[in-house]
């Protein structure tokens, strides 16, 4: 009797064993094979994670770096011959995908009343805060290149964008997202099944990278705090772009000096938001929504998210958190 | 059933979960250094036991143990080494006018990427 007791205990304790192993095999995702690469492109770093099995990685990820050189030699303002520069200098230029980008652009403007601007090219290029410049311009030099911009001089005509009046166009807000949307585009004609593509710190989640189908994990750059993160935001896919005070900037008397404008004032802006990070069905959306609602501050957000169905996490000169919409976002301590 | 048959199903039991637990994270950081778009070196942080320097594209990079910084460009901007010490894992910074990019990760990071 006792003898048969210990061989049913011990049948039990297996069965048990066998079950319990059955269940975690079976919730347990298998992850695609991936490889990883940093280069520079767009003056910026390019961080790809493509996750694929049976993949040609290195030819994606030298497709990637082709995709965003080949977008930089056509929006860059700085480079010879580009559209933007013809667009500068001859005052128009014919191309039908770039009047789309900016059609969009001068919506957002409009809707922020001039705070976003893509036409503040002198502006940019007087304060030069990208390039490490920590010299505040005189308040004439401020106003003659806020003079010299204004996204109301900027008009389409069918594919055509044609400047009234000389002002400079900088994509440079929203470039980023531009390249992550072309990037987009070569990734849904190959066989990757997943990747994720950090451009300059503007986010392309795509596809998936085990075969559960598990969200993405994104974590948010700490605004005060260069190496920590203030949350994790887990998505399916999508485009995520975070701008703030604390990536470029200077600091005269306590004041702090960052590299995005304010159209309507020519100095950097000076909203209640000191990082916001927006989450859209584009790169370009993301990147412009972003920007003009950490220059333009937090009364214009609900306004431009509702517009253009996007979502967001506001942070203040507090670090209180705002997340606007629908998004599963986990604050660290 | 006896009271020992049931310790042994429990222990049993904890055993086989145990198997399947997350191992404890190892905090283990690797630092790699992207040169013109290719990967240069790749340093496990903890295995540094005296900090070194590694001169490269222009660039003095300071390898210690708990993180990587540039130290030294002949960049005009100066942006790198302004930056300091990198040292949570999931970042990446960069000397981008001489194309030195340092990464750091960690083998169980649970972030696939940094919007910033």
């Amino acid at each position: 009797m006792k003898q048969k007791s210990r061989v049913f205990s011990l049948i039990l304790v297996l069965a048990l064993l066998f079950a319990l192993i059955y269940l975690l095999n079976n919730n347990e995702s298998v992850a695609y094979d991936s490889d990883d690469n940093i280069s520079i492109a767009m003056n910026t770093m390019i961080n790809s994670v493509i996750y694929c099995d049976n993949g040609e990685f290195e030819e994606y990820i030298t497709d990637i770096q082709n995709v965003v050189t080949d977008l930089e030699n056509e929006i860059s303002w700085t480079i010879d011959g580009s559209d933007i520069d013809i667009l500068n200098n001859s005052l128009q230029v014919s191309n039908s995908d770039l009047a789309q980008v900016i059609a969009v652009c001068l919506e957002v403007s409009e809707l922020t009343g001039g705070c976003f601007d893509i036409s503040i090219g002198d502006l940019i290029n007087l304060w030069d805060i990208s390039s490490g410049s920590e010299i505040i311009p005189s308040e004439d030099e401020i106003i003659l290149a806020a003079q010299n911009s204004g996204y109301e001089k900027i008009s389409i005509i069918d594919d055509t964008i044609i400047l009234s009046e000389s002002v400079s166009i900088d994509l440079g807000s929203i470039g980023k997202g531009l390249a992550l949307d072309e990037i987009e585009i070569y990734l849904e004609q190959t066989d990757v099944d997943g990747a994720i593509i950090s451009v300059g710190g503007s986010v392309l989640a795509y596809g998936n990278y085990n075969d559960a189908g598990d969200t993405w994990q994104i974590a948010i750059q700490h605004p005060r705090d260069e190496n920590s993160y203030i949350g994790v935001l887990k998505i399916d896919e999508g485009f995520v772009s975070t701008s703030g005070d604390y990536e470029q900037y200077f600091e005269v008397d306590g004041v702090r000096y960052h590299h995005i404008l304010d159209a309507n004032t020519g100095y950097p802006s000076c909203s209640d938001l000191i990082s916001v990070t927006v989450v859209a069905s584009s790169g370009l959306l993301s990147d412009a929504l972003s920007t003009a609602i950490f220059a333009c501050g937090s009364e214009y957000a609900q306004t431009l998210l509702d517009y253009y169905g996007a979502s967001a996490i506001l942070i203040d000169n507090e670090l209180n958190i705002n997340v606007i919409g629908d998004l599963d976002f986990e604050i660290l301590d | 059933m006896k009271k020992g048959d049931l310790v042994l199903i429990f222990a049993v039991l904890i055993f086989a979960v145990c198997l399947f637990l997350p191992s404890g994270s190892s905090e283990n950081l690797i630092a790699t250094i992207y040169v013109d778009g290719e990967v240069f070196e790749t340093i496990e942080l903890s295995s540094v036991s005296t900090s070194y320097e590694i001169e490269i594209n222009e660039c003095v990079l300071l390898v210690q143990n708990d993180g990587v910084s540039f130290i030294s460009s002949t960049c005009s901007d100066l942006l790198c080494v302004n930056r300091g010490k990198l040292t949570s894992s999931s970042s990446a910074m960069a000397c981008i006018p001489n194309n030195v990019v340092i990464e750091i990760s960690e083998d169980s990071s649970s972030f696939h990427a940094v919007a910033y």
